[in-house]
Protein backbone atom coordinates (compact mmCIF):
# COMPACT_ATOMS: atom_id res chain seq x y z
CA UNK A 1 0.00 0.00 0.00
CA UNK A 2 2.61 2.37 1.14
CA UNK A 3 4.68 1.16 -1.00
CA UNK A 4 2.72 2.23 -4.51
CA UNK A 5 2.29 5.69 -3.14
CA UNK A 6 5.97 5.69 -2.89
CA UNK A 7 6.17 5.45 -6.34
CA UNK A 8 3.74 7.63 -7.52
CA UNK A 9 5.30 10.19 -5.37
CA UNK A 10 8.77 9.61 -6.58
CA UNK A 11 7.34 9.47 -10.31
CA UNK A 12 5.92 12.93 -9.37
CA UNK A 13 9.23 14.13 -8.31
CA UNK A 14 10.41 16.69 -8.39
CA UNK A 15 6.73 18.42 -8.81
CA UNK A 16 3.53 17.81 -6.25
CA UNK A 17 1.12 14.83 -6.68
CA UNK A 18 -2.40 15.70 -6.95
CA UNK A 19 -4.13 14.40 -3.47
CA UNK A 20 -6.28 12.48 -5.71
CA UNK A 21 -3.81 10.46 -7.68
CA UNK A 22 -2.76 9.71 -4.18
CA UNK A 23 -5.70 8.53 -3.17
CA UNK A 24 -5.72 5.86 -6.02
CA UNK A 25 -2.89 4.67 -5.38
CA UNK A 26 -3.72 3.66 -1.99
CA UNK A 27 -6.90 2.54 -3.12
CA UNK A 28 -10.01 2.20 -1.71
CA UNK A 29 -9.32 -0.85 0.72
CA UNK A 30 -6.86 -0.92 3.38
CA UNK A 31 -6.60 2.02 6.48
CA UNK A 32 -6.45 4.95 3.59
CA UNK A 33 -3.95 7.53 2.26
CA UNK A 34 -3.19 9.21 5.89
CA UNK A 35 -2.01 6.11 7.61
CA UNK A 36 0.16 5.13 4.39
CA UNK A 37 1.09 8.84 4.21
CA UNK A 38 2.36 8.02 8.67
CA UNK A 39 4.16 5.22 7.62
CA UNK A 40 6.06 6.63 4.76
CA UNK A 41 7.24 9.06 7.48
CA UNK A 42 8.08 6.78 9.90
CA UNK A 43 10.34 4.86 7.88
CA UNK A 44 12.01 8.49 7.39
CA UNK A 45 10.71 9.62 4.17
CA UNK A 46 9.49 13.74 3.97
CA UNK A 47 6.58 14.26 2.07
CA UNK A 48 5.78 17.97 1.85
CA UNK A 49 1.84 18.60 1.92
CA UNK A 50 0.55 22.00 -0.41
CA UNK A 51 -2.57 24.03 1.29
CA UNK A 52 -4.66 22.02 -1.41
CA UNK A 53 -3.71 18.45 0.00
CA UNK A 54 -1.09 17.39 -2.55
CA UNK A 55 1.62 15.88 -1.74
CA UNK A 56 5.60 16.59 -2.64
CA UNK A 57 8.58 13.54 -1.63
CA UNK A 58 11.38 15.94 -0.61
CA UNK A 59 13.62 13.51 0.97
CA UNK A 60 14.36 9.50 0.95
CA UNK A 61 15.38 7.98 4.44
CA UNK A 62 19.37 7.25 4.71
CA UNK A 63 18.15 4.47 6.37
CA UNK A 64 18.36 0.99 4.90
CA UNK A 65 15.04 -0.42 4.79
CA UNK A 66 14.72 -4.11 3.32
CA UNK A 67 11.18 -3.48 1.40
CA UNK A 68 12.55 -0.39 -0.19
CA UNK A 69 16.04 -2.30 -1.74
CA UNK A 70 13.84 -5.33 -2.70
CA UNK A 71 11.43 -3.41 -4.14
CA UNK A 72 12.58 -3.00 -8.33
CA UNK A 73 15.31 -5.98 -8.09
CA UNK A 74 15.09 -8.21 -10.61
CA UNK A 75 17.85 -10.88 -9.60
CA UNK A 76 17.65 -14.67 -9.46
CA UNK A 77 19.38 -15.81 -6.62
CA UNK A 78 21.39 -12.46 -4.62
CA UNK A 79 18.66 -10.39 -2.53
CA UNK A 80 15.87 -13.37 -2.60
CA UNK A 81 15.38 -12.05 0.97
CA UNK A 82 17.20 -8.95 2.20
CA UNK A 83 17.34 -8.22 6.11
CA UNK A 84 18.47 -5.45 7.85
CA UNK A 85 19.69 -5.23 10.81
CA UNK A 86 20.45 -1.57 13.19
CA UNK A 87 23.57 -3.24 15.11
CA UNK A 88 25.27 -6.25 14.67
CA UNK A 89 28.33 -8.11 16.04
CA UNK A 90 29.16 -8.49 12.09
CA UNK A 91 26.98 -9.31 9.34
CA UNK A 92 29.04 -12.80 8.79
CA UNK A 93 28.22 -14.06 11.87
CA UNK A 94 24.22 -13.48 11.31
CA UNK A 95 24.53 -14.42 8.20
CA UNK A 96 26.61 -17.86 9.55
CA UNK A 97 23.94 -18.48 11.88
CA UNK A 98 21.24 -18.13 9.58
CA UNK A 99 22.91 -20.45 7.59
CA UNK A 100 23.20 -23.02 9.96
CA UNK A 101 19.77 -22.78 10.70
CA UNK A 102 18.43 -23.36 6.94
CA UNK A 103 18.57 -19.91 5.57
CA UNK A 104 18.23 -20.55 1.73
CA UNK A 105 20.93 -19.45 -0.94
CA UNK A 106 20.82 -15.59 -1.92
CA UNK A 107 19.68 -13.99 1.79
CA UNK A 108 21.36 -10.85 2.15
CA UNK A 109 22.06 -9.15 5.50
CA UNK A 110 22.81 -5.40 5.64
CA UNK A 111 23.54 -3.62 9.20
CA UNK A 112 23.27 0.09 9.73
CA UNK A 113 27.01 -0.45 12.04
CA UNK A 114 28.99 -3.34 13.34
CA UNK A 115 30.51 -3.73 16.63
CA UNK A 116 33.15 -6.40 15.48
CA UNK A 117 33.21 -5.79 11.87
CA UNK A 118 36.36 -7.63 10.06
CA UNK A 119 38.56 -8.06 7.81
CA UNK A 120 41.43 -10.27 7.06
CA UNK A 121 42.94 -12.84 9.41
CA UNK A 122 41.09 -10.97 12.69
CA UNK A 123 41.82 -7.46 11.32
CA UNK A 124 38.91 -5.08 12.39
CA UNK A 125 36.69 -3.57 9.67
CA UNK A 126 35.70 0.49 10.92
CA UNK A 127 31.78 0.24 10.47
CA UNK A 128 30.43 3.65 11.09
CA UNK A 129 26.69 3.86 11.82
CA UNK A 130 24.34 4.85 8.20
CA UNK A 131 27.88 5.67 6.74
CA UNK A 132 28.79 2.83 4.54
CA UNK A 133 27.19 -0.31 3.02
CA UNK A 134 28.06 -3.59 5.91
CA UNK A 135 26.79 -6.64 4.31
CA UNK A 136 26.87 -10.54 3.87
CA UNK A 137 25.31 -12.94 1.00
CA UNK A 138 24.97 -16.19 1.29
CA UNK A 139 25.47 -18.70 -1.56
CA UNK A 140 25.59 -21.85 -2.28
CA UNK A 141 27.36 -22.83 -5.37
CA UNK A 142 27.88 -26.59 -6.26
CA UNK A 143 31.22 -27.99 -5.10
CA UNK A 144 33.73 -28.70 -7.90
CA UNK A 145 36.90 -29.88 -5.99
CA UNK A 146 40.19 -27.86 -7.44
CA UNK A 147 38.18 -25.20 -8.81
CA UNK A 148 40.07 -21.25 -8.58
CA UNK A 149 38.39 -19.47 -5.99
CA UNK A 150 36.59 -16.93 -8.00
CA UNK A 151 33.80 -16.13 -5.16
CA UNK A 152 36.32 -12.86 -3.69
CA UNK A 153 36.70 -12.01 -7.76
CA UNK A 154 33.18 -11.90 -8.05
CA UNK A 155 32.76 -10.02 -5.33
CA UNK A 156 35.33 -6.93 -5.95
CA UNK A 157 34.06 -6.98 -9.63
CA UNK A 158 30.24 -6.58 -8.71
CA UNK A 159 31.29 -3.66 -6.13
CA UNK A 160 33.74 -2.40 -8.73
CA UNK A 161 31.08 -2.04 -11.22
CA UNK A 162 28.28 -0.95 -8.74
CA UNK A 163 30.32 1.91 -7.82
CA UNK A 164 30.86 2.99 -11.45
CA UNK A 165 27.54 2.45 -12.38
CA UNK A 166 25.79 4.52 -8.92
CA UNK A 167 28.32 6.92 -8.98
CA UNK A 168 30.41 7.32 -12.34
CA UNK A 169 33.48 7.15 -10.52
CA UNK A 170 35.97 4.27 -12.01
CA UNK A 171 37.09 1.85 -9.07
CA UNK A 172 39.82 -0.47 -9.81
CA UNK A 173 40.44 -3.35 -8.04
CA UNK A 174 44.00 -4.16 -5.87
CA UNK A 175 45.07 -7.35 -6.53
CA UNK A 176 43.13 -9.49 -5.18
CA UNK A 177 39.82 -7.83 -4.59
CA UNK A 178 40.30 -4.70 -2.84
CA UNK A 179 38.73 -1.71 -3.98
CA UNK A 180 40.99 1.27 -4.52
CA UNK A 181 39.66 4.85 -6.27
CA UNK A 182 42.50 6.63 -6.75
CA UNK A 183 44.97 4.58 -4.86
CA UNK A 184 42.61 4.60 -1.88
CA UNK A 185 40.54 1.59 -0.68
CA UNK A 186 37.04 2.14 -0.31
CA UNK A 187 36.20 -1.25 -0.60
CA UNK A 188 36.54 -5.01 0.59
CA UNK A 189 36.21 -8.35 0.37
CA UNK A 190 36.28 -11.53 2.18
CA UNK A 191 34.58 -15.42 1.88
CA UNK A 192 34.26 -17.63 4.48
CA UNK A 193 33.61 -21.17 3.33
CA UNK A 194 31.90 -23.58 5.61
CA UNK A 195 31.35 -26.91 5.15
CA UNK A 196 27.69 -28.60 5.85
CA UNK A 197 26.15 -32.25 5.19
CA UNK A 198 26.06 -32.29 1.00
CA UNK A 199 27.59 -29.00 0.15
CA UNK A 200 29.23 -25.63 1.19
CA UNK A 201 28.42 -22.16 2.29
CA UNK A 202 30.16 -19.31 1.33
CA UNK A 203 29.75 -16.39 3.06
CA UNK A 204 30.24 -13.40 0.87
CA UNK A 205 31.33 -9.88 3.24
CA UNK A 206 31.40 -6.45 1.14
CA UNK A 207 32.29 -2.94 2.81
CA UNK A 208 31.96 -0.20 1.48
CA UNK A 209 32.87 3.39 2.90
CA UNK A 210 30.11 5.71 1.42
CA UNK A 211 29.32 8.57 2.93
CA UNK A 212 32.26 9.18 5.56
CA UNK A 213 34.15 12.00 5.73
CA UNK A 214 37.79 12.08 5.12
CA UNK A 215 38.23 14.02 8.84
CA UNK A 216 36.13 11.02 10.25
CA UNK A 217 38.26 8.00 9.15
CA UNK A 218 40.34 6.34 11.93
CA UNK A 219 44.08 7.72 11.66
CA UNK A 220 45.42 4.06 10.90
CA UNK A 221 43.69 3.93 7.72
CA UNK A 222 42.72 7.81 7.09
CA UNK A 223 45.82 7.82 4.57
CA UNK A 224 45.17 4.64 2.44
CA UNK A 225 41.08 4.66 2.89
CA UNK A 226 38.74 7.44 1.36
CA UNK A 227 34.72 6.99 0.83
CA UNK A 228 32.52 7.19 -2.09
CA UNK A 229 31.52 10.82 -0.99
CA UNK A 230 34.67 12.13 -0.65
CA UNK A 231 35.95 10.77 -3.96
CA UNK A 232 32.68 12.17 -5.79
CA UNK A 233 32.79 15.25 -4.03
CA UNK A 234 28.78 14.73 -3.45
CA UNK A 235 26.75 12.82 -0.83
CA UNK A 236 25.77 8.89 -2.33
CA UNK A 237 22.77 7.25 -2.01
CA UNK A 238 22.97 3.92 -0.62
CA UNK A 239 20.03 2.20 -0.83
CA UNK A 240 19.89 2.91 -4.53
CA UNK A 241 24.07 1.71 -4.14
CA UNK A 242 23.22 -1.19 -2.56
CA UNK A 243 20.13 -2.25 -5.25
CA UNK A 244 23.05 -1.91 -7.94
CA UNK A 245 25.36 -3.65 -6.20
CA UNK A 246 22.89 -7.00 -5.50
CA UNK A 247 22.02 -6.34 -9.68
CA UNK A 248 25.62 -6.90 -10.34
CA UNK A 249 26.27 -9.45 -7.76
CA UNK A 250 23.71 -11.80 -8.98
CA UNK A 251 24.89 -11.11 -12.83
CA UNK A 252 28.54 -12.12 -11.56
CA UNK A 253 27.54 -15.15 -9.50
CA UNK A 254 25.38 -16.15 -12.93
CA UNK A 255 28.49 -15.73 -14.76
CA UNK A 256 30.36 -17.86 -12.21
CA UNK A 257 28.09 -20.55 -12.68
CA UNK A 258 27.97 -20.46 -16.01
CA UNK A 259 32.21 -21.43 -15.10
CA UNK A 260 33.31 -18.57 -17.48
CA UNK A 261 36.04 -17.61 -16.29
CA UNK A 262 37.51 -16.17 -19.62
CA UNK A 263 35.11 -13.71 -18.76
CA UNK A 264 35.84 -12.86 -15.22
CA UNK A 265 39.77 -12.73 -16.04
CA UNK A 266 39.42 -10.62 -18.51
CA UNK A 267 37.64 -8.02 -16.28
CA UNK A 268 39.36 -8.71 -13.79
CA UNK A 269 42.50 -7.95 -15.85
CA UNK A 270 40.88 -4.79 -17.43
CA UNK A 271 40.06 -3.23 -14.31
CA UNK A 272 43.30 -4.01 -12.65
CA UNK A 273 44.93 -1.20 -10.15
CA UNK A 274 48.13 -4.07 -9.67
CA UNK A 275 48.86 -4.29 -13.83
CA UNK A 276 51.52 -2.98 -14.45
CA UNK A 277 52.81 -1.74 -11.38
CA UNK A 278 55.93 -2.43 -9.61
CA UNK A 279 55.15 -4.25 -6.51
CA UNK A 280 56.95 -6.28 -3.34
CA UNK A 281 55.15 -9.37 -3.13
CA UNK A 282 55.95 -12.39 -0.32
CA UNK A 283 55.76 -15.82 -1.18
CA UNK A 284 56.68 -18.52 1.39
CA UNK A 285 58.29 -15.75 3.64
CA UNK A 286 60.86 -14.20 0.80
CA UNK A 287 59.89 -11.23 -1.04
CA UNK A 288 60.11 -10.27 -4.90
CA UNK A 289 60.11 -7.13 -6.33
CA UNK A 290 59.73 -6.74 -9.66
CA UNK A 291 56.72 -5.17 -12.41
CA UNK A 292 53.58 -6.85 -12.72
CA UNK A 293 53.27 -8.55 -16.42
CA UNK A 294 50.33 -9.65 -16.10
CA UNK A 295 47.65 -11.15 -13.53
CA UNK A 296 45.44 -14.24 -13.99
CA UNK A 297 42.92 -15.62 -11.62
CA UNK A 298 43.77 -18.83 -12.34
CA UNK A 299 47.82 -18.82 -12.67
CA UNK A 300 48.64 -15.70 -9.95
CA UNK A 301 51.05 -12.85 -11.07
CA UNK A 302 53.57 -12.91 -13.60
CA UNK A 303 56.42 -10.77 -12.37
CA UNK A 304 58.91 -9.19 -14.64
CA UNK A 305 62.40 -9.57 -12.35
CA UNK A 306 65.14 -6.92 -12.70
CA UNK A 307 67.01 -9.22 -14.92
CA UNK A 308 64.26 -9.08 -17.01
CA UNK A 309 63.39 -13.07 -16.72
CA UNK A 310 59.48 -13.21 -15.81
CA UNK A 311 58.74 -15.30 -12.31
CA UNK A 312 55.36 -16.45 -11.60
CA UNK A 313 53.49 -16.55 -8.70
CA UNK A 314 50.17 -18.69 -7.20
CA UNK A 315 47.92 -16.25 -6.13
CA UNK A 316 46.92 -18.65 -3.46
CA UNK A 317 50.57 -18.52 -1.81
CA UNK A 318 51.15 -14.69 -1.97
CA UNK A 319 50.61 -11.80 -0.53
CA UNK A 320 51.07 -7.99 -1.67
CA UNK A 321 53.56 -6.10 0.67
CA UNK A 322 53.64 -2.97 -1.27
CA UNK A 323 53.15 -1.22 -4.88
CA UNK A 324 54.66 2.07 -6.19
CA UNK A 325 51.55 3.74 -6.41
CA UNK A 326 48.36 2.30 -7.80
CA UNK A 327 44.77 3.16 -8.79
CA UNK B 1 43.91 -19.31 -27.15
CA UNK B 2 45.41 -17.16 -29.92
CA UNK B 3 48.92 -18.39 -31.66
CA UNK B 4 50.48 -15.45 -29.79
CA UNK B 5 49.61 -15.80 -26.44
CA UNK B 6 50.49 -19.68 -26.74
CA UNK B 7 53.81 -18.45 -27.93
CA UNK B 8 54.06 -16.19 -25.32
CA UNK B 9 52.92 -18.97 -22.55
CA UNK B 10 55.72 -21.25 -24.04
CA UNK B 11 58.46 -18.59 -23.55
CA UNK B 12 57.10 -18.09 -19.64
CA UNK B 13 56.84 -21.54 -19.01
CA UNK B 14 60.33 -22.23 -20.89
CA UNK B 15 61.94 -19.16 -18.91
CA UNK B 16 60.07 -21.00 -15.33
CA UNK B 17 61.79 -24.23 -16.29
CA UNK B 18 65.28 -22.70 -16.73
CA UNK B 19 64.52 -20.99 -13.64
CA UNK B 20 63.56 -24.11 -11.55
CA UNK B 21 66.21 -26.19 -13.17
CA UNK B 22 62.95 -28.68 -14.44
CA UNK B 23 63.44 -31.03 -16.99
CA UNK B 24 60.02 -31.64 -17.61
CA UNK B 25 57.06 -30.09 -17.48
CA UNK B 26 53.30 -31.04 -18.29
CA UNK B 27 50.37 -28.34 -18.31
CA UNK B 28 46.44 -29.13 -18.74
CA UNK B 29 45.27 -25.60 -18.79
CA UNK B 30 41.36 -26.53 -18.41
CA UNK B 31 41.73 -29.41 -16.11
CA UNK B 32 44.00 -26.82 -14.17
CA UNK B 33 46.94 -29.55 -14.17
CA UNK B 34 50.51 -29.05 -13.88
CA UNK B 35 53.55 -31.96 -13.69
CA UNK B 36 56.96 -30.76 -12.55
CA UNK B 37 60.15 -32.72 -12.60
CA UNK B 38 63.40 -31.69 -11.06
CA UNK B 39 66.49 -32.15 -13.19
CA UNK B 40 68.11 -34.97 -12.09
CA UNK B 41 65.79 -36.55 -10.00
CA UNK B 42 64.69 -39.32 -12.41
CA UNK B 43 63.39 -42.44 -10.64
CA UNK B 44 61.61 -40.24 -8.26
CA UNK B 45 57.88 -39.67 -7.86
CA UNK B 46 57.30 -36.91 -9.39
CA UNK B 47 57.06 -33.19 -8.36
CA UNK B 48 52.77 -33.02 -8.53
CA UNK B 49 50.74 -30.46 -8.32
CA UNK B 50 47.27 -30.99 -9.14
CA UNK B 51 43.23 -30.98 -7.97
CA UNK B 52 43.33 -33.52 -5.43
CA UNK B 53 39.80 -34.38 -4.13
CA UNK B 54 39.97 -33.25 -0.18
CA UNK B 55 40.84 -37.35 0.59
CA UNK B 56 40.70 -38.67 3.87
CA UNK B 57 42.97 -41.53 3.38
CA UNK B 58 44.75 -43.41 5.73
CA UNK B 59 48.12 -43.62 7.18
CA UNK B 60 50.80 -44.68 5.20
CA UNK B 61 48.50 -44.94 2.06
CA UNK B 62 48.23 -41.12 1.72
CA UNK B 63 49.54 -40.05 -1.90
CA UNK B 64 53.27 -38.65 -1.86
CA UNK B 65 52.09 -35.24 -2.32
CA UNK B 66 54.81 -33.10 -2.53
CA UNK B 67 55.82 -29.19 -3.49
CA UNK B 68 57.29 -27.11 -5.71
CA UNK B 69 60.07 -25.15 -5.09
CA UNK B 70 62.21 -25.66 -1.98
CA UNK B 71 60.32 -23.35 0.16
CA UNK B 72 57.76 -25.10 1.75
CA UNK B 73 58.30 -28.13 4.88
CA UNK B 74 56.31 -31.00 4.37
CA UNK B 75 56.07 -32.93 7.79
CA UNK B 76 55.05 -36.79 6.55
CA UNK B 77 52.99 -38.26 9.06
CA UNK B 78 54.14 -41.17 11.31
CA UNK B 79 53.55 -44.08 10.27
CA UNK B 80 51.23 -44.51 12.89
CA UNK B 81 47.03 -45.93 13.06
CA UNK B 82 44.64 -42.85 11.89
CA UNK B 83 42.92 -40.76 9.79
CA UNK B 84 44.85 -38.21 7.95
CA UNK B 85 43.39 -35.02 7.18
CA UNK B 86 44.60 -33.54 3.96
CA UNK B 87 44.52 -30.06 2.25
CA UNK B 88 41.63 -30.00 0.06
CA UNK B 89 42.85 -26.88 -1.51
CA UNK B 90 45.78 -24.67 -2.20
CA UNK B 91 46.62 -21.85 0.34
CA UNK B 92 47.57 -20.75 3.60
CA UNK B 93 46.81 -23.11 6.53
CA UNK B 94 45.43 -21.17 10.04
CA UNK B 95 45.29 -23.15 13.37
CA UNK B 96 43.17 -20.31 14.77
CA UNK B 97 40.24 -18.38 13.54
CA UNK B 98 42.47 -14.77 14.19
CA UNK B 99 46.15 -14.37 15.40
CA UNK B 100 44.16 -13.15 18.95
CA UNK B 101 42.30 -16.11 19.27
CA UNK B 102 42.79 -19.82 20.34
CA UNK B 103 43.62 -22.81 18.29
CA UNK B 104 40.88 -24.67 16.96
CA UNK B 105 42.34 -28.09 18.51
CA UNK B 106 45.87 -29.00 19.70
CA UNK B 107 47.02 -32.51 20.02
CA UNK B 108 45.52 -34.83 22.52
CA UNK B 109 41.90 -32.81 22.01
CA UNK B 110 39.24 -35.28 20.99
CA UNK B 111 37.06 -34.34 17.89
CA UNK B 112 33.81 -34.37 16.92
CA UNK B 113 32.38 -35.10 13.37
CA UNK B 114 32.20 -31.48 12.01
CA UNK B 115 34.29 -29.85 14.21
CA UNK B 116 36.84 -27.18 13.10
CA UNK B 117 40.32 -28.29 12.85
CA UNK B 118 41.85 -25.41 10.78
CA UNK B 119 41.41 -22.56 8.02
CA UNK B 120 43.38 -23.07 4.84
CA UNK B 121 42.99 -19.34 3.13
CA UNK B 122 42.76 -19.27 -0.40
CA UNK B 123 42.43 -15.72 -2.21
CA UNK B 124 40.99 -14.47 0.65
CA UNK B 125 38.36 -17.52 0.64
CA UNK B 126 39.07 -18.32 4.37
CA UNK B 127 37.80 -22.16 3.88
CA UNK B 128 37.10 -23.99 7.35
CA UNK B 129 38.35 -28.11 7.34
CA UNK B 130 36.57 -30.32 9.31
CA UNK B 131 36.72 -33.54 11.05
CA UNK B 132 34.83 -36.11 9.02
CA UNK B 133 34.48 -38.28 12.46
CA UNK B 134 35.34 -38.25 15.69
CA UNK B 135 38.65 -39.14 16.99
CA UNK B 136 41.62 -37.55 19.12
CA UNK B 137 44.33 -35.02 17.33
CA UNK B 138 47.27 -37.51 17.27
CA UNK B 139 49.55 -35.15 15.16
CA UNK B 140 49.47 -31.36 13.74
CA UNK B 141 51.96 -31.65 10.37
CA UNK B 142 51.52 -27.95 9.26
CA UNK B 143 52.76 -25.28 11.31
CA UNK B 144 50.80 -22.03 11.23
CA UNK B 145 50.76 -19.47 8.44
CA UNK B 146 52.39 -22.08 6.44
CA UNK B 147 51.42 -22.85 2.76
CA UNK B 148 50.06 -26.06 1.64
CA UNK B 149 49.41 -28.08 -1.38
CA UNK B 150 46.31 -30.03 -2.92
CA UNK B 151 46.20 -33.00 -0.64
CA UNK B 152 49.07 -32.41 1.96
CA UNK B 153 48.41 -33.83 5.20
CA UNK B 154 47.50 -31.53 7.61
CA UNK B 155 46.25 -33.85 11.02
CA UNK B 156 46.55 -37.43 11.40
CA UNK B 157 43.51 -38.42 14.28
CA UNK B 158 43.54 -41.39 15.92
CA UNK B 159 40.35 -42.93 15.19
CA UNK B 160 38.57 -45.28 17.40
CA UNK B 161 37.73 -48.60 15.73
Amino acid sequence: MSDRLLDTLRSARPGWLPRARAESAVGPSGPGLPEALRRLRARGFRIDESDDGGLALRGEPDLLDADDIRRGLHTRVVGRRVRVFQRVTSTNDVIGDLARQGEPEGTVVLAETQTEGRGRRGRGWWSPPGKGVWMSVLLSPPVRRGSVPVTTIIGGLAVSDAIRASTGLSALIRWPNDVVIGGRKVAGVLVEAHQRPGGRDLLLGIGIDVNAGQDELPPEIADIATSLSEAAGEPIDRPELVRTLLAELDRWYRIKLDRDIDTINEQWRERSATLGRRIVLEEHGRRFEGTVADVDVRFGIALRMSRGNIRHFRGEHISLIGSDCDG
Amino acid sequence: MDIEKVRRLLDELAAFMKENELEELAVDVEGAEVKLRKAGKKGQAPVIHHATPPVHTTAGQHPPASHGGPEPQMVEPSEEAGEIVTAPMVGSFYRSPNPEADTFVEVGDPVEPDQVLCIIEAMKVMNEIKAEQAGTVAEILVEDGEPVEYGQPLFRLTVEE
